[in-house]
């Protein structure tokens, strides 16, 4: 069990290795981690199943994906004074364009999938 | 040796925020990010330390970002049929919705008298830190300003979306992943696996395609846009 969780790691991490070094010899600027996921995506779909550590691993990576970003969320506090910057154009900014954003996605994926009426 | 501590200190934050959400029963406004953020910055205050040595702890977490976005490959790959079956409204509301996300930020905040360097860090904010990051840096944008705001979108995102497409009739799951993950990157997706797998994986796919397509094409706009 524990050597089936190690390898999950371990295929976590290689994956995202294989994603950076494509996308440097590229040059294309698409971050690593993310080539990584299409990179672990294929391998998969040729494995034809996932093996049991790397479910496991990755469920617990997803379940605390929270926690990662953490640190971003104390970094905040080194940039408050950034936010200030433009009075409160900025902060409003913020907020409006986010949730349009969610809104428009929302209502946008409702609609087209009920145009092409594969209605779950 | 403070960075163990930090990094320490921050774990147990988390816990103690894990701990309160379930109090709460997951609770939008329990974001572990923001909950377990504050203690940790009183700490800091408290200890007089500098952001540089908390982040010598902080950093080991930030690095575990990458495992966990190649991780997002698991739940697609069991979820690779609904996916597939959803592609065209997916990329349909994923680029819509992102380009309501860039043009009302910019709009928004040129219209309250925002600089050209504001707005140019405030565009890339719907996606995750990295990318916004080096979207920034190649536009002359201001890198840790663009970082700072794209956290502030992921927050405002998971805790009031959720809330507001309910509000606003819109209850279906894979919706609500392909809204939070589209508008709110990582911290949003992680928003979206608490409401449970289905959401999640849409969020995840939602994030990496709006990601993609935006460190390819949202440079070209903003040199278009701004010269």
């Amino acid at each position: 069990m524990l050597g089936g969780l190690i390898g999950g790691a371990l295929a976590l991490a290689t994956a995202q290795l294989v994603g950076t070094a494509l996308m440097q010899g590229l040059g294309v600027p698409i971050p690593g981690a993310v080539a990584g996921l299409l990179f672990m995506l294929v391998t998969l779909a040729i494995a034809g199943g996932v093996p049991q550590g790397l479910g496991r691993v990755a469920d617990v990576l997803l379940r605390h994906l929270n926690l990662f970003f953490v640190p971003a969320g104390v970094g905040l506090m080194a940039h408050l004074a950034l936010l200030a910057r433009d009075g409160g154009a900025l902060t409003v900014a913020i907020a409006v364009s986010t949730l349009s954003g969610l809104v428009v996605a929302g209502f946008v994926f409702v609609w087209a999938r009920k145009r092409s009426g594969s209605v779950s | 040796m403070s960075g163990v501590i930090w990094l320490a200190v921050t774990v147990i934050a988390y816990v103690a925020a894990l701990v309160l959400a379930r109090r709460v029963n997951g609770h939008p406004l329990a974001n572990p990010v923001l909950v377990a953020s504050i203690p940790v910055i009183i700490a800091m205050v408290a200890t007089d330390t500098s952001h540089e040595t908390y982040q010598e702890g902080g950093i080991w977490l930030l690095a575990l970002l990458g495992p966990a976005t190649v991780a997002l490959a698991i739940p697609l790959f069991r979820n690779w049929p609904n996916v597939r079956a959803a592609a065209g409204p997916l990329f349909l509301a994923i680029g819509a919705g992102s380009l309501t996300a860039v043009a009302t930020a910019l709009v928004t905040a040129w219209a309250l008298g925002a600089e050209t360097q504001t707005l140019l860090s405030l565009a890339p904010k719907s996606v995750t830190t990295p990318i916004a990051m080096g979207i920034a840096d190649t536009t002359s944008g201001l890198a840790s300003l663009a970082a700072a705001i794209v956290i502030i979108t992921g927050i405002v995102g998971a805790v009031i979306g959720p809330w507001l497409l309910r509000k606003l009739g819109i209850t279906d799951p894979e919706a609500h992943g392909v809204a939070l993950g589209t508008a709110a990157h990582g911290i949003g997706t992680a928003r979206a696996f608490q409401e449970g797998e289905e959401t999640g994986t849409f969020s995840g796919v939602a994030m990496g395609i709006n990601g993609i397509a935006t460190a390819l094409l949202l440079p070209w706009l903003l040199i278009w846009l701004f010269g």
